[in-house]
């Protein structure tokens, strides 16, 4: 499989004077069809990483350092125009409000048309049927071409923004929380949709989401996002029967289990550190149950422990004796 | 449909209150128009009361009750007529109001739309360029323009290039010696007559335009369709003007048709300071000397035209903004 994304240590920062350390040397890798799922709770830094890797960080957000390796070109380094190029034919956008992402005042069928007509040849008659096709695939009717988006739900927009997003065929599209304004039924409806959509189109997915439960139903690989660090990183599978990083299996308890739905879940105590001065320690371990001495004194590092990346001084151990028992 | 039909019944019944008010005012106010006229010629000596009396039959001043003027004031309203001006005697309202609406609509009407597209266009570059010098010091000269006042500048205008070094004339809307004609001398006479006048008012009015322009500009910028926008790879410009611009300008429209409406009143303090026979002149002359026929019919054109604008305003809105097209229509 060839590599679609591969990002090296990047960091975010948010203003210049007294800056906000949002994201810090994350590393990430996408490979081709390969969905990978970033969850982390609010502020920890994974919509900031998925608009740095389109190149959609706005001001005060600034990438200050990594590489952003994407299909053979440096994202961080592109001039303007070849970037203007490069975007929606290989990394498309589907942004968490679907009712703001389209432009009030122009039809559904024009906001299609714009983005072939820039970056295709493709006739006036061949633009109409491919957008006709996205959006059957999305199931919605093709009149909706010529209506405005406020004459459309919430659910609708959001399915023609997911349609919109793929009208390219590109590479990677980036899905930054993209059912959290729905409701649980239009959501399932989208998750259902982006089931189906796999099947159809080739395409790699960054899905961003706070929903553990959800990523872990449509990703291949999760990675799990703490104060603007990686904290764990390991497929979905694996992660659902071992999830070792202590803030992952806090994350899990917090999910209701439909099984037992008088069961008992739980919320995670504290709150997230300030990330403008990064202490020398886990950044976790003040809202941590098995935090010791050395977590508070020294930062752990992100570890490939062959069945999963993890940073945590305390867990390093249990993965350890898992991998030896071969359990 | 209904929405349009629903507008020309609100029309209708706005222009009525409008013509009613126009009724009242002037007959609220203090003073009498022979008393007035009488005063003028008592510095000239004494007046009979059958002189008064022949001046009141003249003015065609009615005796009967409010109700009776009401009724032929309606009818005469109807019929353009506003009756003869006691100033300008023996001439009609409408004599007057015809003579100084044109030059009212020329130097005021350019002027304002002038001052829309150029406010506008400045305020889209300050806004694409936000933080950057073209952006401030346009904000910061616009802010300042936007402050001071107009007559002043008219004046500082008018003494320096007019008074002191001769570039421009110093009153008047066309050379004193030219008879209106539809020649380039003329025509040239008048454009260089009206450019101080027309400059004055757009300095005065650009500043709001381009301030207005550029917080919409940057409100919409923020919108995430336009991050999207940018997400999708469309060219700049495609994105600055079908994204940004057609959003933001929508609330200014409705600004720039109200400006249109006050077109026809004319820039009172400018057509006083450059002595330009348009209609705020002409306002100024007719309370100045309680002609309330002038002054009757003056108001009225403006009233009518303002609401007129409007609803012009509330049409091209609909052709703008989809979401008002369907959603009134429902």
């Amino acid at each position: 499989m060839s590599v679609i994304v591969q990002a090296e240590n990047v960091s975010v920062d948010y203003g210049r004077k007294n800056p906000v350390h949002a994201v810090r040397n994350v590393s990430l890798t996408i490979e081709e069809n390969q969905f990978v799922g970033l969850v982390g709770e609010s502020g920890c830094g994974k919509s900031t990483l998925g608009f740095a890797l389109a190149r959609l960080e706005r001001p005060p957000a600034q990438i200050i350092s990594g590489t952003i390796q994407i299909v053979g070109q440096d994202w961080r380094t592109l001039a303007a125009e070849p970037l203007r190029r490069a975007r929606w034919t290989e990394v498309s956008v589907v942004l968490q409000s679907g009712m703001n992402a389209l432009n009030p005042i122009m039809t559904i069928g024009a906001q299609f048309k714009d983005v072939m007509e820039q970056h295709t040849r493709m006739s006036p008659a061949e633009i109409v049927a491919r957008a006709e096709t996205m959006l059957e695939m999305v199931q919605i009717q093709p009149e909706v071409l010529g209506r405005y988006p406020h004459e459309l739900s919430g659910g609708m927009k959001q399915r023609i923004a997911i349609a919109l997003a793929l009208v390219l065929q590109p590479k990677l599209v980036i899905m930054d929380e993209p059912t959290t304004a729905l409701d649980m039924v239009v959501q399932r409806q989208i998750v259902e949709n982006l089931k189906e959509l796999r099947r159809q189109q080739a395409f790699s997915m960054l899905f961003i989401s706070h929903d553990l439960g959800l990523v872990l139903e449509l990703a291949d690989q999760v990675v799990v996002m703490y104060a603007g660090e990686v904290v764990e990183r390991q497929s979905a599978t694996s992660m659902l029967d071992h999830p070792w990083h202590p803030y992952t299996r806090a994350l899990m308890h917090s999910l209701p289990d439909p099984e037992n739905p008088k069961g008992s879940y739980e919320g995670i105590p504290g709150t997230p550190p300030d990330l403008h001065h990064i202490p020398t320690a886990c950044l976790y371990a003040p809202r941590c149950p098995l935090a010791t001495d050395v977590c508070r004194a020294q930062t752990p590092p992100l570890e490939d422990l062959k069945v999963v990346d993890l940073r945590c001084f305390v867990t390093r151990e249990e993965v350890g004796v898992h991998v030896g028992t071969g359990a | 449909m209904e929405y349009f039909l629903r507008r020309v019944i609100f029309l209708i019944g706005t222009l009525w209150v409008a013509v009613t008010v126009n009724f009242f005012i002037p007959r609220a106010m203090p003073g009498n128009p022979v008393e007035t006229m009488m005063a003028r010629f008592h510095e000239r000596g004494t007046m009979s009361p059958s002189a008064m009396k022949a001046i009141t039959v003249m003015l065609g001043i009615s005796h009967g009750n409010i109700f009776q003027q009401y009724g032929e004031y309606l009818n005469h309203v109807v019929h353009f007529n506003f009756g003869v001006s006691y100033t300008y005697f023996p001439y009609s309202v409408t004599y007057m109001i015809s003579h100084a609406l044109p030059w009212t609509l020329g130097l005021v009407g350019v002027a304002t739309i002038f001052s829309f597209g150029l406010g506008t266009m400045f305020g889209i570059i300050a806004a694409m360029r936000r933080g950057k010098a073209v952006d401030g010091s346009l904000t910061i000269l616009s802010s300042f323009t936007n402050t001071f006042p107009y007559f002043w500048f008219g004046l500082m205008a008018l003494y320096f290039l007019s008074f002191v070094y001769h570039w421009f004339p110093l009153t008047g809307a066309y050379g004193a010696s030219m008879t209106p004609n539809l020649s380039w001398s003329f025509i040239g006479s008048v454009a260089y007559h009206g450019f101080l006048p027309a400059l004055t008012i757009m300095i005065s009015s650009i500043g709001g335009w381009l301030l207005g322009m550029r917080n919409n500009m940057i409100n919409a910028l923020n919108e995430d369709y336009v991050l999207l926008a940018t997400a999708k790879g469309l060219k700049p410009s495609w994105v600055a003007w079908m994204y940004v611009a057609r959003n933001a300008i929508l609330p200014n429209l409705t600004g720039f048709a109200m400006a249109l409406g006050f077109v026809v009143g004319g820039s009172l303090l400018t057509e006083i300071v450059f002595s330009y026979p348009g209609i705020g002149y002409l306002l100024y002359n007719a309370v100045v000397n309680e002609d309330f026929p002038l002054m009757q019919g003056i108001f009225l054109i403006i009233v009518v035209c303002v609401v007129l604008a409007n609803f012009v305003a509330d049409l091209a809105y609909v052709m703008f903004d989809p979401r008002v097209r369907r959603g009134g229509a429902s």
